[in-house]
């Protein structure tokens, strides 16, 4: 009798979706699934040398590759997640905006409140704060309200960093995260120098971007933007950097999923991400104004990445970025590493996001419920505490518990496990505790779908040629 | 039809009551946790409360958030089946793999967890979330 | 409103910790025998009076999976 090895599983169409530890996979028809749990699988037929081949029999899974991938996958894991200090540090420089827009995570204010300025002070303690971490490699991550208001301390953190950096000798990265209205030539040269990679928002065509993205002085904001990314790809050509984007999507951004990937498109940009929106900042408020179910989100989501595909098979080169970093995590033993989607998640041990003021958050998330008025995700401030005492704090051990897939109801059955990952800060927001009840939950039954959805696009020939030229480039 | 799956139709019994299905199941063959489970995945879609006797019969009253016609209650109920069935299925596979899984686990973890002479403060640093840390270090009295 | 919650599926833990996340809505009085747990739901929010029973009993079943 052939017995199993250990694996998930769930029934997706007419057949069995199987997945292990190594995040293998495999989709097998109903009496092949029926055989193999039951031992009677014979050896010499292929759906046995398969399953052996990606270590779903006792025997495979048992075997020195099986144990040697496994290791290296800890090993990864222990490297990149758990034994360094957190290699993203998100600073927000400023809460001034000239921008409202509907969602604002930031909650951002008008331009005239030069009192929500970081100032030099605080922005020495973080640089040090930031040299602290045991990480190798260092993100410098500018956000705001708009950072480009507040550009001289921009322009004193990069040099300080890159000062310090001479003796600490980390491996370095600096992006700034804007609207780009603000962007002037001179910035711009300033940034290009210090290879600065930037990202900034385009939620879609004018109407919708305007209508979610109001400036303050009445104008287009997307013009402002889509003059910036233009500017911002012809000066970065040299660096081969490519300008981001990033869309919130709105109950006004469903019905326009063409509209929206065609707009990104027509400015050139390689990748977009389809994100739902969060229950951060001002959105919180107006989540009946701007929300949807999560059965709207993926009905959106799925028509525009079908849409995506389409255009991939026309030629036209467009990624979507979650697509990707699932089919990297299936295909590959090289994850990603994206904070929202791996266990445990980044807050506090990832990242750290600084507030103006020199208050130390778990992550963007924490810190934006902190802006909100609720302190909870808050570590501390570089002011009066040690880095020591910032990442030794229970918050950030509750949250990586709340994070362990492995150990999380619902999350430690799900076939889905080895490509997943929860925010505990937005279970805290909708649910009012860190730990969801997964089935009612928003972004589970989201991420459920979406996976639904991909595993059964990487049984297409067509798409899956498609995806895996994305992980080749 | 097998006589393994004949046995099995005879360990769950429906019956409707009030509007709710009354799915009945043998304890032997449906433990505890797979129950738990199998209703876990459906709170989101349907209302699910459990009574009877552990030992001789343990009772599912499922109902549909949504009003369900007589047609749509069955086939939930026959999800909520297949759902429990997919869970008596997971709850074997954890029990007959778990010694062995432990132990490969361990052996991964051990090996990407180099032992290391250190320093007290590279041991901090090493130890960023002070799992380490003992108890009566961080709570006892000062003395 | 009266639920009764079988002892030997459900906990009064369980079932007191859920009555604390529902507490917004109702105030709930716990009592338990050999083999029930009795919650009484008094002075529930009228928008939440159609409902409650129900989500508050998915709720602890869900925290009993837990």
């Amino acid at each position: 009798m052939i017995k199993t090895g250990f694996f998930r599983f769930k029934k997706l169409g007419q057949k069995y979706l199987l997945t292990n530890d190594l995040g293998d996979f495999i989709f097998l028809q109903k009496k092949d699934f029926k055989n193999f749990k039951e031992g009677k699988l014979k050896e010499e037929a292929s759906v046995y040398k398969e399953l052996d081949k990606k270590h779903f029999t006792s025997k495979s899974w048992r075997c020195e590759n099986c144990q040697a991938r496994l290791t290296n996958r800890y090993a990864s894991y222990r490297g990149k997640y758990l034994s360094q200090g957190p290699g993203l540090h998100i600073i927000v420089v400023t809460l001034r905006c000239d921008h409202a827009c509907r969602y604002c995570h930031a909650s951002s204010k008008n331009m005239t409140r030069t009192d929500l300025d970081m100032q030099e002070p605080t922005a020495k303690k973080v640089v040090d704060m930031i040299f602290e971490t045991t990480s190798p490699f260092i993100n410098v991550e500018f956000q705001g309200g708009e950072p480009l208001a507040n550009f001289g301390i921009v322009k004193f953190i990069v040099n300080r960093v890159l000062e310090k950096n001479k003796k600490a000798k980390k491996e370095l990265r600096f992006s700034l995260v804007s609207t780009l209205s603000l962007l002037d030539d001179k910035k711009l040269n300033w940034l290009h120098g210090k290879k600065i990679s930037i990202c900034s928002s385009l939620d879609g065509p004018e109407k919708l971007h305007n209508k979610n993205r109001p400036k303050l002085d009445g104008k287009s904001s997307y013009r402002a933007t889509c003059q910036g990314i233009k500017k911002t790809k012809k000066k970065y050509k040299d660096l081969h950097y490519q300008v981001n984007a990033l869309i919130t999507t709105t109950g006004d951004s469903l019905p326009l999923w063409k509209e929206i990937v065609d707009e990104y498109v027509k400015l050139g940009l390689r990748d977009i991400h389809l994100r739902p929106l969060n229950p951060f900042g001002m959105a919180k408020g107006l989540q009946k104004l701007l929300g949807y179910s999560a059965q709207d989100f993926v009905t959106f989501y799925k028509k525009a990445l079908d849409y995506i595909i389409e255009l991939n098979l026309r030629g036209i080169d467009i990624r979507e970025r979650i697509a990707k970093m699932i089919a990297q995590k299936a295909f590959t033993d090289n994850d990603p590493n994206f904070l929202d989607l791996r266990s445990p998640c980044g807050a506090g041990i990832g990242q750290l996001a600084y507030h103006y003021n020199g208050d130390v958050y778990t992550c963007d998330e924490g810190r934006m419920l902190g802006q909100m008025g609720d302190g909870t995700f808050k570590l501390g401030n570089v002011h009066k505490n040690t880095y020591k005492e910032i990442i030794s704090s229970e918050v950030t051990k509750s949250l990586c518990l709340a994070s362990t897939l492995e150990g999380l109801t619902g999350c430690s059955d799900c076939v889905y496990l080895p490509y997943c990952g929860v925010c505990p800060v937005f279970n805290y927001s909708e649910e009012g505790n860190i730990f969801a009840q997964a089935p009612n939950n928003f972004r589970c039954q989201v991420n459920k779908s979406i996976l639904d959805y991909l595993f059964r696009k990487f049984e297409t020939p067509e798409a899956l040629k498609i995806f895996k030229k994305w992980l080749s480039k | 039809m097998s006589s393994k799956n004949r046995r099995n139709i005879k360990t769950i019994k429906t019956q409707k009551q009030n509007g709710q299905l009354v799915i009945s199941l043998n304890p032997k063959i449906y433990p505890l946790e797979a129950i738990y489970g199998a209703c876990y995945v459906f709170v989101d879609r349907a209302y699910l409360f459990l009574d009877g006797d552990p030992k001789k019969e343990i009772k599912v009253f499922i109902e549909g958030k949504r009003k369900l016609d007589s047609k749509k209650l069955e086939e939930l109920a026959g999800e909520f089946k297949n759902e429990l069935l997919d869970y008596v299925l997971r709850t074997a596979i954890a029990k007959n793999t778990k010694k062995i899984r432990e132990t490969i686990v361990e052996k991964a973890l051990f090996s990407a967890f180099p032992s290391e002479e250190t320093s007290e403060e590279e041991h901090i640093e090493s130890d960023p979330l002070g799992i380490a840390v003992p108890w009566e270090e961080k709570y006892g009295e000062k003395k | 409103m009266t639920i009764r919650f079988n002892k030997n599926f459900y906990n009064l833990k369980t079932v007191e910790k859920a009555s604390q996340a529902y507490q917004g809505l109702a105030d709930f009085k716990i009592s338990q025998n050999k083999k029930v747990i009795t919650v009484k739901l008094e002075n529930i929010v009228p928008t939440a009076k159609r409902k409650i029973e129900d989500e508050f009993c998915n709720y602890v079943l869900a925290m009993m999976k837990q």
